[in-house]
């Protein structure tokens, strides 16, 4: 567990310098382009390779090391084991080592003695912080403590507890000459323990073929609870799983649909969407007070504006097409406002406005992606082109030469920004990347450093034209709007669409190899047209999600 | 740029009182006032013996090690002169409008280094800060996809030097200190910590001012009875907790098995470290509250006080040896500095983008005065330390302090790092000199002599390749 933070290797599409194109490239073990397979042969097999049906006829998951709690899914199943008053982790814990994009990333999930003892301060806080006689319903005697036990333990550790195990726990109880105290340490024992704060797997050993075993109804209930709601499994969850009933494909479809029609899929959803693009940095974004004075009183609801538009989408019914490309938002009052909408009068409710759809394109004309993308004073193209680059189109760019910065001249009187960046064309150490996504960000030029629409830029006329290079679906545009119907017809931005839930959802690197029948899979429901909830479905019911590859 | 989550201390601090007044939950304390260590005289150089391995006779000594971010204009931080004569630089002079002292006033106590090469950083996949700042104290090559950015999977190959230290003193002493360490960043970052484990895993840093005022002073009013009590009933709960892992280890395969025995390392540890107490005097926390704006934000001076003046009485109670501290992310994206007269814009004014402007005489001087301003803080640090008496002496007398950055200068160089070390570490080593070694000497050798000044016969620290041994002619 020596990683430092990273995510998805399957994510890392290096680009081979900034002159070969996109380049499909896993970061292999020397790290050196490998010269792999051109992204778009890839894409116009339609996940149908040679070799890869067969390959898949049989359950090939990919890895699956053991996981332990983010902060969040701490906080959730706190909250539904112990009661909203236990969400106490993320006031506790120090913080998460900032994972690469999904704080389910496994290779932020160290474990050091300070955050050890962190665990320790925090079950005594959440054991110190509940109410023993309500919580327990009765107060005295080992029948009394026992039966805490027997209700606790497989809530707690989403599986049936041994008698050994419950015993144990009794034992604890007892070691306390006060009850409550006994409870207590009870409360704390199970909240450090492994199969708590941990999500063990092992699946069925005695159907294992090929060293790929079946999930038990538990692993699956858990593997479901905390994709789709972030949280442990409710009491319908885990009765489908004591009925075994999880590993059909229909007690498991009908489980799917339930929880999705849950509103805490739709928190999950949006949840995972803020982290694909970043959005939550826009909590600390800070503007130039002179151009954006009501800036810092709206950029709380440039959030809440992107999660309302994500969850509407996907609950809707919506697709990645309606992600990228939907002209419908939401606003209040001062958000309205501050973008110079007429205010719908609702105050600080948010309600549905349609905007022009030649100017407005979903998720990446929202003010959160866009303020976000941009200095204080002055809107970035790099930083939204390389933000396109990375996120919707899973390219790398290589970082920039250390010694060739300053080329950009400061923001002045007269000048646009497009025509300040533009230096980057004239310089040769930099056309080669920038020529690349500077244009990309400049289809948003008619997006102010706020995420303002503005037709003029520095009393001049905005440019927001520019051509869509290296990928399937190569042409020009002239705004977010067009460049945005470009995005929606490419395999590409699809394929990466998946690889970016496979990430959230596996914790760990997407490997084009060891994940390649899931990876494959996915990606023909996502280019069949599947809606957002429909992927996130299939996903739940593929193989790599309801096998595991059993290790020595 | 990522956004570290951090704790939110405000909470935690009244979280932890509410469990204190029920008698679980806090760090244990002893409050029966300030037990200094009082050992005799070390025969060996004649300074403070080590109270807690009083049978080895050796001197009582500390560690901090702190960053000034972005690098330096070399003209203005190296002296002129000779190896005693030398003269400092603009860089170390003081900053009498910010209220802050200059390095210039310690000159005396420095040993101040030219020719140190950050060869580890040199050879990492990007050779960026990142790199520059978290290899500072490993001395090892950051893994990873040659050009790439951090978000291909780097890997660290830790200890850091901080750790492994602070894990050879326990040794010596026999016992763990109440804290290992004390990690002080203002935030998560990746940019932020010097602090690593073996296993590359970054220590978690204390970020808040009252977080770290808890971790010392939390549990202040708890009587002697009831700390045994809340000892006992830890080793209890620990027991049970302890052995949940080790019964679900025996079902799981083996790299399943290897992260949950990290996870009971880090238990056994814990299980010894309770047994630890912290006697200091708690001061008036009212004295030590949270700056306003985030913690190292724009208060980040309110900040850079408060944390040196609580590792000071955390160094003065004996709570730990060692100790990190960086002020402000290195590298791209969120640095500003707007009480030195900067704009808060990302293009003329954020620090590191003016970094890359070095060598343009427009942003020369701003560059300077960033950087003079971070050493004031270093500065300030030493005068506080040096202010506290300690034995016959004062804490300064034990210290050896390695101020360190990310780079050598804005254009991501290695060569002639701006490195310096100030204090004798109990008489080990020798000041008030320039010492200018060969050009590109790995500064591995710099952490090997570090190790060696803290009498441990280690030859080697960090990755085998930029390795060479200790550093000629530092020690006395």
């Amino acid at each position: 567990m020596a990683s430092v933070r990273q995510l998805a290797a399957g994510l890392v599409l290096a680009l081979v310098g900034c002159y070969d194109g996109l380049r499909h490239d896993a970061v292999g073990d020397d790290g050196s382009d490998g010269g792999s397979a051109d992204e778009s042969d890839a894409g116009s097999d339609g996940g149908s390779d040679s070799g890869g049906v067969d390959a898949c006829a049989t359950p090939a998951p990919g890895p699956s090391p053991i996981r332990r709690l983010t902060q969040r899914e701490l906080d959730n199943t706190l909250a539904d084991l112990l009661g909203p008053e236990s969400a106490i982790a993320s006031v506790m814990l120090p913080g998460d080592v900032q994972p690469r994009i999904y704080d389910t990333d496994i290779a932020s999930h160290g474990i050091t003695e300070e955050l050890a003892y962190a665990y320790l301060e925090l079950a005594e806080g959440v054991s110190s912080s509940v109410d023993v006689p309500t919580l327990v319903g009765c107060s005295e005697g080992e029948a009394c403590a026992r039966a805490f036990v027997e209700s606790l333990c497989p809530r707690a550790w989403r599986r049936p507890c041994t008698a050994a195990e419950l015993d144990g726990l009794v034992a604890i109880w007892a070691s306390s000459d006060a009850f409550d105290d006994g409870i207590r340490r009870v409360i704390e024992v199970v909240l450090q323990s492994a199969d708590f704060l941990y999500r063990p797997e092992i699946g069925d050993l005695a159907e294992a073929s090929d060293g790929v075993v079946p999930l038990s109804s538990y692993e699956i209930a858990s593997r479901l609870s905390y994709l789709l709601w972030g949280s442990m499994p409710d009491d319908a969850l885990f009765a489908a799983a004591e009925a075994d009933a999880l590993r059909d494909t229909a007690g498991l479809a009908e489980q799917v649909q339930r929880m999705l029609d849950d509103p805490r899929a739709g928190a999950q959803i949006v949840w995972f969407h803020e982290q694909w693009l970043g959005l939550v940095a826009i909590e600390s974004v800070a503007k130039d007070p002179a151009q954006f004075p009501e800036f810092a009183n709206v950029r709380a609801a440039m959030r809440t504006e992107a999660a309302r538009f994500v969850e509407a989408v996907a609950l809707g019914g919506g697709d990645l097409g309606d992600l990228l490309a939907s002209p419908t938002t939401y606003v209040n009052d001062p958000l309205a406002s501050f973008y110079g909408l007429p205010a719908p009068g609702s105050g600080d409710d948010f309600v549905e406005v349609e905007l022009p759809a030649d100017r407005h394109a979903g998720l990446l004309t929202k003010g959160a992606f866009l303020a976000i993308g941009a200095n204080q004073e002055s809107s970035s193209p790099v930083r939204r082109g390389v933000a396109i680059v990375r996120q919707v189109l899973c390219s790398s760019p290589p970082p920039p030469p250390p010694d060739v910065m300053g080329t950009i001249p400061p923001p002045s009187p007269g000048t646009t920004t497009r025509a300040r960046f533009e230096a980057h064309e004239s310089d040769p150490a930099c056309s080669g990347c920038h020529g690349l996504f500077d244009p990309l960000g400049f289809a948003f030029e008619h997006f102010d450093a706020g995420g303002r629409w503005r037709d003029l830029d520095n009393g001049l006329p905005v440019d927001a034209s520019g051509t869509l290079v290296g990928t399937d679906v190569d042409g020009s545009f002239d705004g977010a709007a067009e460049l945005a119907g470009l995005l929606v017809g490419s395999d590409k931005v699809g394929d990466c669409y998946v690889d970016h839930l496979l990430a959230f959802a596996g914790g760990r690197l997407v490997d084009p190899f060891e994940d390649a029948c899931t990876q494959t899979s996915l990606r023909d429901v996502q280019r069949d047209g599947a809606s957002i909830v429909e992927l996130v479905a299939a996903l739940a019911q593929s193989d790599g999600f309801r096998f595991r590859r059993s290790e020595p | 740029m990522s956004i570290p989550l951090l704790r939110r201390p405000m909470h935690r601090r009244e979280l932890l009182r509410g469990v204190g007044s029920i008698a679980i939950g806090l760090p244990l304390l002893e409050a029966m006032g300030c037990d200094r260590p009082e050992g005799g005289v070390s025969a060996r150089v004649g300074r403070l013996v080590d109270p807690r391995a009083p049978q080895h006779a050796l001197p009582l000594q500390r560690f901090i090690a702190t960053t000034i971010p972005n690098g330096v204009v070399p003209s203005a931080w190296f002296p002129t002169g000779g190896e005693l004569d030398f003269t400092t630089g603009a860089i170390m002079d003081p900053l009498p409008d910010h209220g802050l002292p200059g390095l210039a006033e310690h000159r005396d106590d420095l040993v101040i280094l030219k020719g140190m090469w950050h060869k580890a950083a040199s050879l990492g996949p990007e050779k960026s800060h990142n790199e520059g700042h978290s290899c500072t104290l490993t001395g090892t090559i950051m893994q990873g996809p040659p050009g790439t950015t951090a978000d291909a999977g780097w890997t660290l190959v830790g200890p850091s030097l901080d750790q492994y230290l602070a894990g050879k003193l326990e040794e010596i002493a026999g016992a763990p200190f109440a804290r290992k360490t004390l990690p002080l960043v203002p935030g998560a970052s990746f940019n932020g910590t010097l602090s690593w484990d073996a296993t590359g895993t970054a220590i978690p840093v204390i970020s808040s001012v009252t977080g770290l005022f808890d971790e010392l002073f939390g549990l202040a009013s708890l009587s002697a009875a009831e700390k045994a009590a809340l000892r006992l009933r830890r080793h209890s709960v620990l027991d049970g907790v302890i052995g949940n892992y080790e019964q679900l280890q025996t079902r799981l395969g083996a790299s399943d098995k290897a992260r949950l025995e990290a996870h009971l390392d880090a238990l056994r540890a814990v299980e010894q470290r309770i047994d630890t107490e912290i006697v200091c005097d708690a001061p008036d926390a009212m004295a030590y509250p949270e700056p306003e704006g985030g913690f190292g934000g724009p208060n980040l001076a309110t900040w850079a006080d408060a944390m040196q003046d609580l590792l000071v009485l955390a160094f003065s109670c004996d709570v730990t040896r060692v100790a990190t501290l960086s002020y402000r992310y290195c590298g791209g994206g969120n640095s500003y500095l707007p009480w030195l007269g900067f704009t808060e814009d990302y293009d003329t004014g954020e620090h590191h983008e003016m970094s890359h402007r070095y060598m343009d005489p427009l942003w020369d001087p701003a560059l300077v005065l960033a950087s003079q301003w971070f050493c004031g803080l270093t500065a300030q640090l030493i005068g506080k330390l040096k202010a506290t008496p300690e034995g016959s002496g004062t804490l300064f007398d034990s210290v050896i302090l390695f101020q360190g950055s990310d780079v050598a200068t804005g254009h991501h160089t290695w060569e002639d790092m701006p490195y310096l070390l100030a204090g004798s570490g109990g008489g080990v080593l020798p000041t008030g000199r320039y010492l200018q070694l060969p050009t590109q000497t790995p500064h591995n050798a710099l952490l090997v002599s570090l190790l060696q000044a803290f009498g441990l016969p280690d030859t080697s620290f960090g990755d085998a390749e930029p390795n060479s041994g200790a550093l000629p002619g530092l020690l006395g």
